[in-house]
């Protein structure tokens, strides 16, 4: 800012404990204006026209901090406008503009987005006290806080997370009557990975930078998603082995949510083997992912996973193969497989071979022998079934917008 | 060594001579001395130096051994040039002696001060000295210039 050039400005204003108007701080702002300040790189979002393109490409983007971010772009919102004409004419030129980064029910599902998760959300979109609107600043702190506790290192390997919001304290502070009794709204033990806020609703459904990610728009498990949108539940990215009928019969049991009609394979098979299976790549990359996340394999068990990170070990997708490698090296004895995801096919094949024969003479694959996982009694693999599921893949090309 | 800006004792050219080299010696001394710590916090990757965000800090103290050491120098050239037989003695030579010794002082210690505590992008309060010094640097500059 030209105004503080000025030397004895600056120093008239170390001097005081008083902010400095001539600098747009986020948390200073309105909750709107607060997110729009990060929205404008963590959004997505076009050109509202030809000229506006133009006139930014000759002087820069005309968005300053604090001012209303939609009066000079395009905010892509499917949910809210996604018939309006300016979607229409941005569909015209680029049919996969909204299905490169969007589910079908028009939440964001790529990665560095979360802008557009927030709006979606019901704790800003619903909020009317501007005190109880959720901001990125909810959560996250852009420098460390002077009070963190923690060292620099873990500030920021929690992505910037503020302390103390890492965990259920990021909604705590706003939703203290559930807070205050855990237990009695998550049905899992305190403790339990189960009962984290943060894993029911806000899961790892967001895709980018090779892993998934946390979606940033606050939603509740639904089976509902999952068969409709075709979006992992949060239930089942933690209960790999469960169906989702399982999934359906609990969430009635517990919040009296109505299940959807399920197919057959719904009801027999778990949702993560028919996610790998028959799921698209973006699906298959969320399965294979959780297959190596702490929790989930805590509450599913591991060793069952191993064919099914195998077969995605073949993957078409180079992304969905590097998943998968890095989810069975965090399997005991795999830590050091050798994998190479952008090997010749021929390799990688052999590579995937070798897994699968290890794997068969180790304790691993007698561990579970669940008609569900697609093991016959005797604990050996049903690869009908396997092959009678992939057959019905969807293989429509899938290209993510990180 | 008198005091530092003392004159009761210098009287002639000669005693400002012996005054000139001796400061001259010593700052160089003092101030050498300071670039040997701050290559040691170089080499010890010493973070209240040269972390980015004590980049003030780097920059400041580079600087009160720059000017420090430099300035010794110029104390030494000075005094020298008072011993060589034949060259004009400058008028004024008390003043000049003073505002010369005092810029050595202030320059470098302003410099020092700034980068003890600061303000992200900007150095401390003790900056405020390097202006003056560097007026008296000018002074007494100006006053040999007329002089030679
Ligand atoms: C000028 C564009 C820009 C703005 C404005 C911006 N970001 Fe970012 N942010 C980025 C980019 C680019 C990255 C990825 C950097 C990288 O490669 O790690 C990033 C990364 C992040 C990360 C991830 C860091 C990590 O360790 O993984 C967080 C969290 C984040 N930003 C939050 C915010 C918040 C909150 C705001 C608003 C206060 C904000 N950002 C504003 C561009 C921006
Ligand atoms: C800054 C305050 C704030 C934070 C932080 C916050 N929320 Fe909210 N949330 C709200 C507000 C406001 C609403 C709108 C309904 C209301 O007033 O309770 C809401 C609504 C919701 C709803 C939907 C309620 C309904 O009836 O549809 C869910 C679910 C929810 N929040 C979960 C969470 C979770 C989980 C977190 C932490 C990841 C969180 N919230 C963090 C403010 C917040
Ligand atoms: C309710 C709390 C909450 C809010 C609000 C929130 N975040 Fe986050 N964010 C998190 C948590 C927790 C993580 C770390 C997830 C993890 O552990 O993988 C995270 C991670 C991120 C990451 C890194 C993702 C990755 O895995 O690389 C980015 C970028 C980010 N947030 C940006 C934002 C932006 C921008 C906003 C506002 C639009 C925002 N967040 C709002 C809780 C929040
Ligand atoms: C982040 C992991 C995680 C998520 C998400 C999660 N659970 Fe669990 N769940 C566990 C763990 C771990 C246990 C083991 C017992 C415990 O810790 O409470 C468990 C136990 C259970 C049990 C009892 C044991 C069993 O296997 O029959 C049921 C039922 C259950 N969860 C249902 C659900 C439903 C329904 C959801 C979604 C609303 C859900 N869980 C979400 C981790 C999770
Ligand atoms: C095991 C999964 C699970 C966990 C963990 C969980 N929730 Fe929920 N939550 C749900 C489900 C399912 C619903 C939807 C209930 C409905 O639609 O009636 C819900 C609904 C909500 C709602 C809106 C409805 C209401 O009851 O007010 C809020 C707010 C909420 N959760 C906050 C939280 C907070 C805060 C935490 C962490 C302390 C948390 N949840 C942890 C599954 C979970």
């Amino acid at each position: 800012m030209r105004v503080n050039r000025n030397p004895l400005r600056r120093y008239a204003g170390y001097g005081d404990d008083d902010a400095d108007t001539t600098i747009v701080q986020p948390a200073r702002l309105d909750p709107a204006r607060s997110a729009e300040v990060c929205g404008q790189c963590h959004g997505i979002w076009t050109f509202r026209d030809a000229a506006d393109e133009r006139t930014a490409n000759a002087h820069g983007l005309p968005y300053r901090p604090g001012d209303v971010l939609r009066e000079t772009r395009f905010v892509a919102q499917p949910k809210v406008d996604g018939s309006s004409d300016q979607m229409r004419a941005l569909l015209a030129a680029d049919p996969e503009f909204v299905r490169g980064s969007f589910w079908a029910d028009g939440q964001v599902r790529v990665s560095g987005r979360e802008y557009n998760g927030l709006i979606d959300s019901p704790c800003f979109a619903d909020a009317a006290d501007p005190e109880r609107t959720m901001t990125c600043l909810s959560c996250h702190a852009m420098h460390q806080s002077a009070g963190d506790p923690r060292p620099t290192a873990a500030w920021a390997d929690t992505h910037q997370v503020d302390a103390g919001r890492e965990g259920d304290g990021g909604c705590a502070g706003c939703h203290a009557p559930i807070a205050a009794d855990v237990a009695a709204h998550t049905k899992h033990d305190v403790d339990s990975a189960g009962s984290r806020c943060y894993n029911c609703h806000m899961p790892y459904t967001s895709y980018g930078l090779l892993r998934a990610i946390r979606s940033h728009t606050v939603t509740s498990p639904s089976v509902q998603e999952s068969v409709e949108v075709g979006r992992p539940n949060a239930c089942n990215l933690c209960h790999l082995d469960r169906t989702l009928a399982w999934t359906g019969d609990w969430l009635r049991a517990w919040y009296g949510i109505r299940p959807p009609a399920l197919e057959v394979e719904e009801r027999a098979v778990a949702a993560s083997v028919l996610w790998v299976l028959r799921g698209d790549a973006g699906l298959r990359a969320l399965a294979a992912w959780h297959m190596g996340w702490e929790p989930a394999q805590e509450a599913s068990g591991s060793g069952w996973t191993v064919p099914y990170l195998g077969e995605l070990l073949g993957d078409p997708y180079d992304a969905v193969r590097y998943v998968a490698a890095q989810s069975l090296r965090s399997l005991p004895g795999l830590g050091n497989l050798d994998y190479d995801y952008v090997a010749p096919a021929a390799a990688r094949r052999e590579a995937a071979v070798d897994v699968l024969r290890a794997w068969r003479s180790s304790p691993a694959a007698t561990e579970r022998r669940d008609a569900r996982l697609l093991y016959a009694r005797d604990g050996s693999l049903d690869t009908a079934a396997m092959r009678r599921l992939f057959d019905t893949r969807d293989r429509r090309p899938l290209f993510l917008r990180e | 060594m008198p005091p530092a800006g003392a004159t009761t004792g210098a009287t002639t050219p000669a005693d400002y001579a012996r005054r000139h080299l001796r400061f001259g010696w010593w700052s160089l001394l003092v101030f050498l001395t300071l670039g040997l710590v701050l290559e040691t916090l170089h080499g010890f990757k010493v973070g209240f130096y040269l972390d980015v965000a004590n980049s003030t800090r780097r920059l400041m103290w580079t600087l009160a051994h720059a000017h420090g050491a430099l300035l010794g120098l110029v104390h030494l050239v000075f005094g020298l040039s008072l011993r060589v037989p034949g060259e004009r003695t400058p008028a004024r030579l008390a003043l000049l002696s003073r505002a010369l010794v005092g810029a050595t002082v202030l320059l470098p210690g302003g410099f020092f001060l700034g980068g003890v505590t600061f303000y992200s992008g900007d150095p401390g309060v003790g900056v405020a000295l390097v202006p003056v010094g560097a007026v008296l640097l000018l002074l007494a500059v100006l006053l040999a210039a007329r002089a030679s």
